[in-house]
């Protein structure tokens, strides 16, 4: 039996599944370093929030009477819970994890009308709930290598144990010289630093190995991270006393995670590749304001989200000049051209 | 712009999809067995279709033509490509048959039964002429009689492009020889075997064009193919070859134009309106042997390849020969046969009958496996990843295209300039989504030309009804005129009768009676006691005419409404109504105005007044009466207007429904103005008999 399908009668091999499997395996390295920096707990709240995305997707999909089978075989749910696991700190109670991805799958992304629908990165959407309603808990983040001496027992003493990070530290240096800042090693242990830098290098790396794969496309992470490094070399070099360097901004807080995992999500950024890179030179540029003059230590989550609001003008205005065409059309007026 | 033939150029995007070409071309081009029967579609070009020159039962000799398209007038040739026996004997059949096609069409064909000896024309004897000093007309005379169209695929007839090549300055001859798509090798294998042919063709071609340049583009995976083209060419020929790099659609026409000279061809304009003429490596060739050989289009190279066929290779083939007899020489086996494709896997169409016949415009036949073609992936929801945007050859948004035509917005589609598509299939082919995108834009163009064939078409409606109404208006208007004419004519003759009874000297000195004495009589001071009255009451004859036309008309619909059982008769019976209503009220008005016009003949102006001055509230009721009456008249055409939105809003009216409410709206249209004018009338025959007794 002959059987019709419509042209093309090809497809590249790669689909959406094996797209969000290639995004988890390039996860690995960064999850790697956060679990040697900062314990087990990190890999309980993956599972948590991967279990959690599951069964909320399932559920949703159910209530609003959708194939539930396929769409979780996608495994887009899975990635959000997981970029939003390893954004929360390592020792947060189980329902920080439990209730940000509830949040992110049900809220963000399912009332939005489920996948490719959602104008709003679901796991950066959590992320900023959480921190708004739990500043507490979502500063919980440990003593880094401390675990590997204290064990299990480690967990009761948590509270006792728990280290600022080093962007929160450094925005609470107070009157204090960068110098002087740096010398104090109770504001800010230099394992901390190592620890973070060891986290980005992770996420560098499966990065890297994503645009390698062409999973994803350099302008993005490019736009995002020379926008930061510029602004931050711009200050620095005004006023290396107050301001961090560079070096500082890449390798702390969640930059590089969202570089190359979050700013770089097709569904809530901009549509276009050079729309896409304007998104991370925005995203870039506000990352920086957010986190030397806002209120908030780390300031991706709200850099992203603001900048999730101008994806659809950035998409207007950057719209290619069609082939035979003189100009391209942009803007948000539309004319209308005749069939 | 000026083409720029010093570099190769590239255009946006593209793809590179496994070539698969290396299986069909271990094998040497061949002839295929000749079929027993061949199927020849009278359409076989996107031009017009031919008419049989021959009946059922002719010997036809191979080459014969058996079917001619009409040159339309104002034409210098026709808009469409000839038909010619591919194998000689007896025409069986002229009958509408299945024929290749993506929608499963059946066409009039021919249908021959090889007499198994393919006798070539028997006169067909060597003609000494030598096409060099033929003139352009005979040369573009003699392709079109070839029967040769665009054998690249898209089926152009080619002496038609042609004589628009002859007719404008061509700059650039492109010979098309790219084969961009996966798996075909019927260009490549005809070059390796028939270069000289090609550059034999391009002669032709040249001194029919004198084009200032001339471009072979070849893409770099046919080595074999550009060895054997360059041996073939002069050194000191004009032909200048470019090769291009392997990547899906380079073998597009405008991309090719931008790939060997960076022109490109305006959005909505043709090639040639910029100078540049691009045909296929087969056509050119099929030029050579139709000029230089007297051979019309009777075979072509076809690619059958796949992984349903053991043997995957070249053939010649007789045009019409089934798909099943190409495969079987091919080693079909059949259990592999799952998916039949005609063209190639990017733009080709699936089969699903192997009794169809191979056409001028097949230039591949892919028998393939699922696993080797992939079945399609289930559709998911578009992410915007962008990477059909990154791929589109046009430049393209194929994800906002989308999202428009999945969502019927079809105009904002055309404002994201959807006709500049090509329809490549490349975002399709790299969407994550296993979105058909290429399906949802032709759904989309399809939906745009039905629109404007609409609009079209109402607008004409609307023209025919405005011309109708014009001229009823006209005629109704040059009857009055007449009969007020006549009437006029006969009071004249009444009251000049009167006067000369009168006959007393101070006649003379008054005005009234002394103007209406004098002829011809218009608008005298004198009639006006009379004539409004008189003018009223012929026009209330005529508007009394139209209500009980109406009312005919409005009573034949009911009638028809009811045989066709339809549910909304009320309407009409409130039409039937009303036009009876209206009916009444303008017999009223004439009663009373016929009295008013007995009263005032009577030549004593105090009667006049007396009796215009009872006469005045009865007219002003059947005023009244009458605004009503336009009033409800008025209401039905706004009625029919909603309804006819509504239906035409609604997706699933059929058009006798819509029809059936045109009709209801034009009705109610011509009902009202019937109404409006019957008000006015009355209104301009009250007034001045107002201002008469005033
Ligand atoms: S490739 Fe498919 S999923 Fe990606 S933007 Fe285009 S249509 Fe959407
Ligand atoms: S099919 Fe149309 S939209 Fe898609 S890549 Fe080709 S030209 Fe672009």
């Amino acid at each position: 039996m002959l059987s019709l399908f419509a042209a093309p009668h090809s497809h590249v091999p790669r689909r959406m599944p094996q797209v969000m499997r290639q995004v988890m395996f390039a996860m690995l390295p960064g999850i790697i370093g956060l679990t040697i920096a900062f314990g087990p707990g990190i890999l309980v709240n993956l599972l948590l929030s991967m279990v959690t995305a599951l069964l909320t997707e399932a559920w949703i999909l159910r209530l609003r009477h959708r194939p539930v089978g396929k769409t979780l075989t996608d495994g887009s749910a899975v990635v959000t819970g997981m970029l939003l696991a390893v954004a929360l700190p390592a020792i947060a109670p189980w329902w920080i994890p439990v209730l940000g991805t509830f949040f992110a799958v049900a809220v963000t992304k399912q009332l939005f009308g489920g996948l490719g629908q959602n104008p709003f990165n679901p796991a950066m959407a959590a992320y900023a709930f959480l921190l708004i309603s739990f500043p507490l808990e979502m500063s919980l983040w440990p003593q880094p290598f401390e675990w590997h001496i204290a064990g299990f027992s480690w967990y009761e003493t948590a509270d006792a144990v728990t280290g600022a990070t080093p962007l929160d530290a450094f925005r609470h240096k107070g009157m204090l010289t960068a110098e002087e800042f740096w010398q104090q090693p109770q504001l800010l242990s230099p394992d901390m630093v190592l620890a973070w830098e060891w986290v980005a290098l992770g996420w560098a790396l499966g990065g890297v190995w994503l645009l390698w794969q062409r999973v994803i496309h350099w302008q993005a992470p490019v736009g995002m991270l020379s926008a930061l490094s510029l602004l931050a070399a711009f200050f620095y070099g005004v006023d290396p006393s107050h301001y961090a360097s560079p070096w500082f901004h890449w390798v702390s807080g969640a930059t590089l995670l969202s570089a190359f995992f979050i700013v770089t999500d097709p569904v809530s950024g901009a549509t276009s590749r050079l729309g896409q890179c304007f998104f991370g030179i925005g995203v870039g540029i506000l990352v920086y304001v957010i986190r030397t003059w806002g209120n908030y230590p780390d300031a991706v989550a709200f850099a992203v989200l603001l900048m999730n609001f101008a994806a659809p003008t950035i998409d207007y205005y950057t719209r290619p000049r069609v082939h035979g065409h003189r100009k391209a059309q942009r803007g948000l007026k539309q004319k209308d051209s005749a069939p | 712009m000026t083409p720029d033939f010093s570099r190769v150029h590239r255009f946006h995007g593209g793809i590179q999809p496994p070539e698969h070409k290396q299986i069909s071309t271990t094998m040497p081009l061949q002839a295929a067995a000749l079929p027993d029967r061949v199927v020849l579609p009278l359409q076989q070009s996107s031009g017009l279709m031919a008419q049989a020159v021959v009946s059922v039962g002719d010997y036809v000799y191979r080459g014969q033509c058996i079917a001619q398209v009409k040159t339309l007038e104002g034409q210098s040739s026709a808009l469409g490509a000839a038909v010619h026996a591919s194998i000689s004997g007896h025409v069986s059949e002229l009958a509408t048959l299945p024929v290749p096609h993506p929608g499963g069409l059946q066409s009039p064909c021919i249908v021959i039964e090889s007499d198994g000896l393919d006798l070539p024309v028997p006169d067909h004897v060597q003609r000494q002429d030598d096409w060099q000093d033929l003139e352009a007309e005979q040369l573009l005379a003699t392709i079109g009689a070839a029967g040769i169209v665009g054998l690249g695929g898209a089926g152009f007839p080619t002496h038609t492009k042609l004589a628009g090549g002859f007719a404008q300055d061509t700059r650039l001859l492109l010979i098309n020889a790219a084969e961009c798509e996966p798996y075909i090798t019927a260009d490549d294998m005809l070059l390796r075997q028939r270069s000289a042919a090609l550059i034999e063709g391009i002669q032709v071609l040249v001194h029919l064009l004198e084009p200032e340049h001339v471009v072979i583009g070849i893409e770099d995976n046919k080595s074999e193919a550009i060895a054997c083209l360059r041996a073939a060419i002069d050194d000191d020929s004009c032909i200048q070859l470019v090769v291009v790099p392997t990547r899906y659609p380079s073998g597009g026409e405008k991309q090719l134009i931008q790939l060997v000279s960076g022109l490109e061809v305006p959005s909505g304009k043709r090639p040639i309106d910029i100078g540049v003429v691009c045909q296929n490596v087969g056509t050119v060739v099929a030029v050579a042997d139709a000029v230089i050989r007297h051979q019309p289009l009777i075979e072509r190279v076809v690619t059958v390849t796949g992984d349903a066929l053991a043997q995957p290779r070249n053939f010649y083939v007789r045009l019409g020969t089934s798909i099943e007899h190409v495969l079987t020489q091919a080693g079909l086996r059949p259990q592999q046969l799952q998916r039949l494709i005609m063209g190639g896997p990017m733009m080709g169409f699936a089969l699903t009958d192997l009794s169809l016949p191979v056409v001028k415009t097949t230039n591949c036949l892919l028998a393939g496996s699922n696993e080797a073609l992939g079945a399609p992936g289930e559709e998911m929801p578009c992410i915007r990843c962008g990477e059909c945007e990154a791929v589109c050859p046009a430049q393209l948004l194929p994800q906002q295209l989308y999202w428009f035509s999945a969502h019927q917005q079809y105009q904002k589609a055309a404002s994201f300039d959807l006709w500049d598509c090509i329809e490549c299939g490349a975002c399709a082919y790299v969407c994550p989504s296993d979105i058909p995108l290429v399906q949802y834009y032709r759904h989309a163009k399809d939906e745009l030309r039905v629109l404007t064939d609409e609009a079209q078409k109402a607008e004409q409606a609307r023209q025919r009804f405005e011309a109708r109404q014009a001229r009823l208006t006209r005629q109704a208007e040059e009857k009055a005129a007449k009969r007020a004419a006549r009437a006029a004519k006969a009071q004249q003759i009444q009251s000049a009768s009167k006067a000369t009874a009168a006959s007393q000297p101070k006649a003379t000195s008054d005005d009234s009676l002394s103007s209406n004495a004098t002829p011809p009589l218009s608008e005298s001071a004198s009639t006006s006691s009379i004539s409004p009255s008189l003018r009223s009451s012929q026009q209330h004859k005529i508007a009394l005419a139209a209500a009980q036309v109406a009312l005919k008309r409005a009573d034949k619909q009911l009638a028809a409404a009811k045989a066709r059982r339809e549910e909304d008769v009320t309407a009409l019976e409130a039409k039937v109504e009303q036009a009876r209503e209206k009916l009444k009220a303008l017999q009223n008005v004439s009663d009373t105005l016929s009295d008013t016009v007995s009263a005032s003949v009577t030549p004593a102006t105090p009667v006049t007044a007396k009796a215009s001055g009872s006469s005045t509230p009865a007219v002003s009721a059947s005023l009244k009466q009458l605004k009503i009456t336009r009033a409800a008249a008025l209401s039905a055409v706004k009625k029919a207007e909603k309804g006819l939105l509504n239906l035409q809003r609604a997706t699933d009216a059929t058009a006798e429904q819509l029809d059936a409410q045109k009709a209801r709206l034009a009705g109610a249209q011509e009902q009202f103005e019937a109404a409006e004018k019957a008000l006015q009338k009355a209104q301009l025959a009250t007034e001045p008999t107002q201002e008469s007794n005033s």
